[in-house]
């Protein structure tokens, strides 16, 4: 009982209350008889009509009973998770109950994960009212159970990642007509995804038209989950940065998700050229990475320079610490330094020999690897003034919040663009003959290439290692990072001055005064 | 000694609108300071940036010697704020509510509960402990916001329009509490419209309009700025006219004004010159029936201070 007591000691305090409200609250009551009702219509519907189906059908019937009950919990996880969680987020400001939490001694990243737990606790409370029809599912007709708790996994991890973005959306507009507006795209989004969501399920399940064995799943999914993993890193970071003090680093766990992003686009460009040989893989993969990491950087290259001057001061202990640390810390200036250091990690590819500059003057290789180098090329010298000019006017201080938001809205708004006129360039420098059609350029073509070569499980497995490597790296990365701060902050705390720090003028002690 | 709390040059603007302009006092330890000004003077801003809500565009608060700017997550645990409007979680109940709070101040097992038992039993809500949040009436809703802002035993209590709405015993039973607290040795900063409350409680004031610093210091001070000279106040059957007559024969009057049936006097001189005054006017058979100080009042010297300007 005691070790209890401590473990609920130990709960995220948001998580207690939201789980609290939510189970009191009529909307979670609600949609839970309605989750249920649906189940219960489904599963009758589907096991009356079984005797009446031919035999071809009766034998698919797992499939298709498991796939009723599959849309009913995405969208319960998809649309009614989320808006709760929109709506849990956004009432603090509404109620006035926001504040309070803030100056409660939570850290802005508490107040979000506690968020984003109680949204993944009520994912689970919808599960368990599903998981007798799918083990209904799975003794009756036969389903295979590696796939159906994949796909139930899955569905949590996806009904997580748009809570987070809900929780997001909540936390960035404080206007509520906006809110509302924002609500609606969410809404919208949502249910755009159920409809994606249960298509693909179908792809899964009917398995005529794609054969995947249970080993290629998991790897596929280990890759996947990486890959959602690092977004969610980045969502969240941008999450908690919307409500940290400004005086505090908020970007910098965005920060070091955009460089892990990079790490990890870069080690997936390489393995598929050492498993392919192919230039175009290096090319195609490069490019649409460049656009990724800019894409990603936005909220940090555009970050105001005069943020967290103190942050910086207090980071200042010895020479490669404070090389290494100074990419981390707020303001557009370090974020554009980052932004450059990806980027460079990201070309990297271009260095693979059988796509290297080498290739261009026709030595042990063919036509579309230079191409291919002359488009990567060309995307990296515009993708960097695109990002960077805006970012120079954005961390500005004088720089007010229309014209910084505008500025972040430009820098997405030109990848589309670049992305084109990569295509020119790459239409200039050989994309001169149908004989081409087959081009790293085209991505119809490389995509429809690459997806059968996905398919083979070496391929797949090695995927994986990279990508379990990759979240090993961010683990690695993270600790070492939060352990350093502890040890600045016990040194805060304790009151001992960082070593190259510049001291402060002294305080002047105040006048006695009649109060005293 | 250090202040425990102490606002340096602070400024704060939105847009071209000035809110808080080069704006510095302290409040010790013990202390209930008050913090008056028309609406829109810039008090509730001041109140915000001071428990880290807010961020100035120029200026400090020290807490302590520390700032709270560049250690707002250090101030928390030191500084509890009691908003103007409380927020309310409907589908909670009291103790529930309490609870959440206690588990962010990182208080945990029977500290916890019993710091709630004791915050429930100082507010008097140990008896509604069930009672859900949003059945609440407004008095009840502050003593509860009162009750979360003692939680964590902050040193500094930072007070926003705390007895509005709040029925007459409410409000008496309330400014028991503040002073309770300063007993205790809390800082109190507390903002009111309700003047006559804080000459009752506090220790200081600080007066604000437009954003800028008008007056600040013990309220004993202030009201002997406001005048140089004792005031009394003298109340005759006799008439208004004979009494002035009797007054202005007499030593140390300065200045008078009729005021209420009666005259306000200002008299410069020691207590026994005001015993000689007292002793002549009886002498004078004026049928006295009110001879007595007049203590400037907090209302008195917030009219005289400001002049109403809004912005």
């Amino acid at each position: 009982m005691k070790m209890l007591a401590k473990f609920g000691d130990r709960l995220n305090p948001i998580l207690v209350k939201e789980v609290r409200q939510a189970v009191r609250g009529k909307f979670f009551r609600f949609s839970f008889l309605c989750m249920l009702g649906m189940a219960f219509i489904v599963a009758t519907l589907l096991l009356t009509t079984q005797n009446a189906r031919s035999e071809d059908l009766v034998n698919d019937s797992g499939t298709i009973f498991y796939l009723g009950m599959s849309i009913v919990l995405a969208a319960a996880g998809m649309v009614l998770v989320p808006l709760q969680a929109n709506r849990s987020m956004a009432s603090e400001r509404d109620d006035n109950t926001f504040d309070a939490l803030l100056i409660s001694g939570l850290r802005p990243a508490q107040i979000i994960q506690g968020k984003w737990l109680a949204a993944g606790m009520l994912m689970l409370l919808f599960v368990s009212t599903l998981a007798p029809f799918l083990v209904v599912g799975h003794t009756l007709f036969g389903l295979d159970l590696l796939v159906s708790l994949m796909l139930v996994v899955f569905t949590i991890a996806f009904s997580m990642t748009l809570s987070l973005v809900a929780i997001f959306l909540a936390c960035s507009f404080k206007n509520r007509a906006l809110q509302s507006l924002a609500l609606a795209f969410l809404a919208l989004v949502c249910v755009g995804m159920v409809a994606w969501w249960s298509g693909g399920m179908m792809v899964v399940l009917f398995q005529p038209f794609v054969s995947i064995n249970s080993g290629d799943l998991l790897v596929t999914a280990a890759t996947v989950f990486i890959g959602l993993n690092l977004l969610h890193l980045w969502g969240y970071g941008l999450a908690i940065e919307t409500i940290t003090h400004r005086e505090e680093n908020g970007l910098l766990r965005v920060r070091v998700a955009c460089l892990l992003a990079s790490i990890y686009g870069t080690g997936l460009v390489i393995l598929f050229w050492h498993l392919w040989r192919d230039p175009d893989v290096v090319t195609i993969g490069t490019v649409v990475n460049y656009a990724l990491c800019t894409g990603l950087n936005i909220p940090t290259l555009t970050e105001s320079d005069h943020l967290g001057v103190r942050c910086r001061n207090q980071i200042t202990q010895g020479k490669w610490r404070r090389f290494g640390s100074w990419l981390f810390l707020p303001g557009g200036t370090t974020g554009s330094a980052l932004y450059l250091m990806q980027m460079a990690i990201l070309s990297l590819p271009l260095l693979i020999p059988g796509n290297s500059w080498l290739g261009m003057f026709g030595h042990s290789t063919n036509s579309i690897s230079s191409n291919g180098l002359y488009a990567a090329i060309s995307a990296l010298v515009v993708f960097v003034p695109i990002a960077l000019f805006p970012s120079m006017i954005a961390s500005r201080a004088s720089t007010g919040f229309v014209l910084r938001s505008v500025m972040r809205a430009t820098i997405p708004a030109t990848i589309p663009i670049l992305a084109l006129l990569t295509g020119v360039f790459g239409l200039i420098f050989g994309l001169h003959s149908m004989a081409n059609f087959e081009s790293g350029l085209n991505p119809i073509y490389v995509i429809g290439r690459n997806y059968n070569r996905v398919r083979e499980a070496g391929g797949l497995i090695g995927w994986g290692f990279l990508a379990a490597l990759a979240l090993f790296a961010q683990f690695v990365f993270i600790a070492g990072y939060r352990s350093r701060l502890k040890k600045l902050r016990r040194q805060q705390l304790s009151g001992a001055a960082p070593v190259s720090a510049p001291v402060p003028p002294a305080v002047p002690t105040p006048e006695p005064t009649d109060l005293d | 000694m250090t202040a425990l709390l102490e606002v340096k040059n602070l400024s704060k603007s939105f847009g071209d609108l000035k809110a808080v302009a080069d704006l510095s006092f302290q409040v010790n330890a013990g202390e209930i300071w008050g913090f008056i000004g028309p609406n829109g003077a810039g008090k509730t801003t001041t109140m915000r940036i001071c428990s880290t809500l807010d961020l100035p565009d120029h200026g400090d608060v020290l807490l302590e010697g520390e700032s709270i700017i560049e250690h707002p997550s250090h101030a928390h645990s030191r500084i509890g704020f009691m908003p103007d409007a409380i927020g309310v979680y409907a589908d909670t109940t009291i103790e529930e509510y309490l609870d959440f709070f206690a588990r962010a101040a990182k208080l945990r097992g029977p500290e916890r509960s019993a710091r709630i038992r004791s915050v429930m039993e100082f507010t008097e809500l140990t008896n509604l402990r069930d009672r859900m949040m949003g059945s609440l009436s407004k008095g009840m809703s502050q003593r509860l916001c009162l009750a979360k802002t003692l939680l964590h035993n902050p040193d500094l209590l930072i007070l926003d329009e705390p007895a509005s709405g709040l029925d007459p015993r409410a409000r008496v039973e309330f400014r028991e509490l503040i002073r309770a607290l300063a007993d205790q040795g809390k800082g109190v900063l507390i903002s009111s419209h309700i003047l006559s409350e804080l000459s009752e409680t506090c220790d200081g004031v600080v007066v604000l309009e437009r954003g800028r610093l008008v007056r600040e210091g013990l309220v004993s001070s202030l009201s002997t700025d406001l005048s140089e000279h004792q005031l009394l106040f003298i109340r005759s059957l006799k008439g208004e006219e004979a009494l002035q007559m009797a007054l202005a024969e007499s030593p140390g009057v300065v200045k008078t004004r009729p005021e209420a049936d009666g005259f306000m006097v200002e008299f410069d001189g020691s207590d026994e010159d005001i015993s000689r005054l007292l002793t002549f006017l009886v002498s004078k058979d004026l049928q006295l029936v009110e001879f007595h100080w007049h203590q400037v009042d907090l209302e008195e010297m917030f009219l005289s201070f400001t002049d109403g300007a809004l912005q």
